[in-house]
């Protein structure tokens, strides 16, 4: 079964972070290098990464988007004054 | 699916076309985009979806605030493998801001169970306040996402299990009834000359055509109904010879046992008793 990626040899694992690590860009860079560098410190690790979702486990946003120059059927809804949410769940979907 | 710049790595993902996220890419300040192939073949079903430019909602002000794509990898069901909506995916890199929770994925060429100890302890060592869970292999993650299918199937197969036996019981016990009200004439047959294998043979082709009759018309109304359930079968086909074969051979087997057992014993019988009962 094809599924896209290999998951053999793959150990993950989520760690829910205190806000004190979200509360600002800088401290939300530095607690991802942090993490990184811990799984590189790992015996036997030969790459590592951080996500936001799990595959297979769902809960992924579904978000709509337009296409420049890409005009849209008529009655369909239109971007807009309606399309600042769907542009925030994008950038920060989060929140 | 928001993710930093080894995940291809570490994940194993094919890339198509272009390049994944670059450790430089979170100080560029592009808005640069990795997207899956149902997203190329879908936006750019005619050119390379590489320099592509796209945006969420809004139309940008400044040139270089469009998003760009960078590359193409092949799909991932991240939501499972049932997803067949053909939603067309994207990659962002974790950049500014942070979910509250982050999956960790690292390749390695040593035992889980070691790695997720080590992992647990370095998690500790960074800050005691933050919990790991759903540690594991990802072989786990991807296997347990079928738990409740799983769980599903194994009842309907019970069911269907029971089924079958019930219908092969019920063969059995009809056919059988049938032989062991021709003791009689089977004993006449006997007493005019059948030999024994005649005389089974003669049962067990009676036999083997009723149930032949009823196999058939069986799997007829199977055909016609399993049409129906197209919409629930996933990666099967309604009409799977294997399974129809299989079924058919368990019936037609019970059939011939249920013939072949009471001939055998009727025709063990001395013709002279069975006339006289």
């Amino acid at each position: 079964m094809n599924v896209g990626f290999n998951p053999q040899g793959v150990v993950t694992g989520r760690v829910a972070l205190p806000r004190a690590h979200r509360a600002s860009p800088e401290a939300a860079a530095k607690i991802r290098v942090r993490l990184l560098e811990a799984m590189r410190d790992i015996p036997g690790t030969t790459s590592a990464s951080l996500a936001a979702a799990t595959p297979f486990q769902g809960g992924l946003p579904i978000n709509a988007f337009s296409l420049e120059q890409d005009t849209l059927p008529p009655g369909s809804p239109q971007p807009g004054p309606s399309a600042w949410w769907s542009r925030r769940t994008i950038s920060r979907p989060w929140d | 699916m928001v993710v930093t710049a080894d995940y291809l790595e570490t994940l194993g993902l094919n890339l198509l076309e272009g390049r994944f996220y670059e450790e430089a890419d979170v100080t560029s300040g592009r808005p640069l985009f990795v997207v899956d192939q149902s997203f190329a073949r879908k936006f750019f079903a005619d050119r390379s979806a590489i320099g592509g430019r796209f945006s969420f909602g809004g139309t940008p002000d400044d040139d270089a605030d469009w998003p760009v794509i960078i590359g193409v990898v092949e799909d991932v069901p991240h939501n499972g493998m049932e997803e067949k909506s053909g939603n067309p995916f994207i990659y962002q890199l974790l950049s500014a801001g942070q979910p509250g929770v982050l999956t960790l994925f690292l390749r390695t060429n040593r035992p889980s169970a070691e790695v997720v100890a080590a992992l647990r302890e370095k998690v500790l060592g960074i800050d005691s306040a933050i919990p790991l869970f759903d540690a594991g292999p990802l072989t786990e993650a991807v296997d347990s996402s079928f738990d409740s299918r799983r769980a599903l199937m194994l009842l309907l197969t019970a069911f269907a299990g029971l089924a079958l036996f019930l219908s092969a019981l019920g063969i059995y016990g009809v056919l059988a009834y049938d032989v062991s009200q021709r003791t009689r004439e089977i004993g006449v047959r006997g007493a005019v000359g059948a030999s024994r294998g005649g005389i089974i043979g003669l049962v067990l082709k009676q036999g083997l055509l009723k149930a032949g009759v009823g196999v058939v018309i069986g799997l007829v109304g199977a055909v016609l109904l399993s049409s129906y359930m197209t919409s629930l079968l996933f990666e099967v086909q309604p009409t799977e010879p294997v399974v129809y074969v299989m079924v058919a051979a368990v019936l037609v087997a019970v059939a011939a046992l249920a013939s072949y057992l009471p001939a055998l014993r009727a025709a063990r019988i001395n013709p002279l008793t069975a006339l006289r009962d």
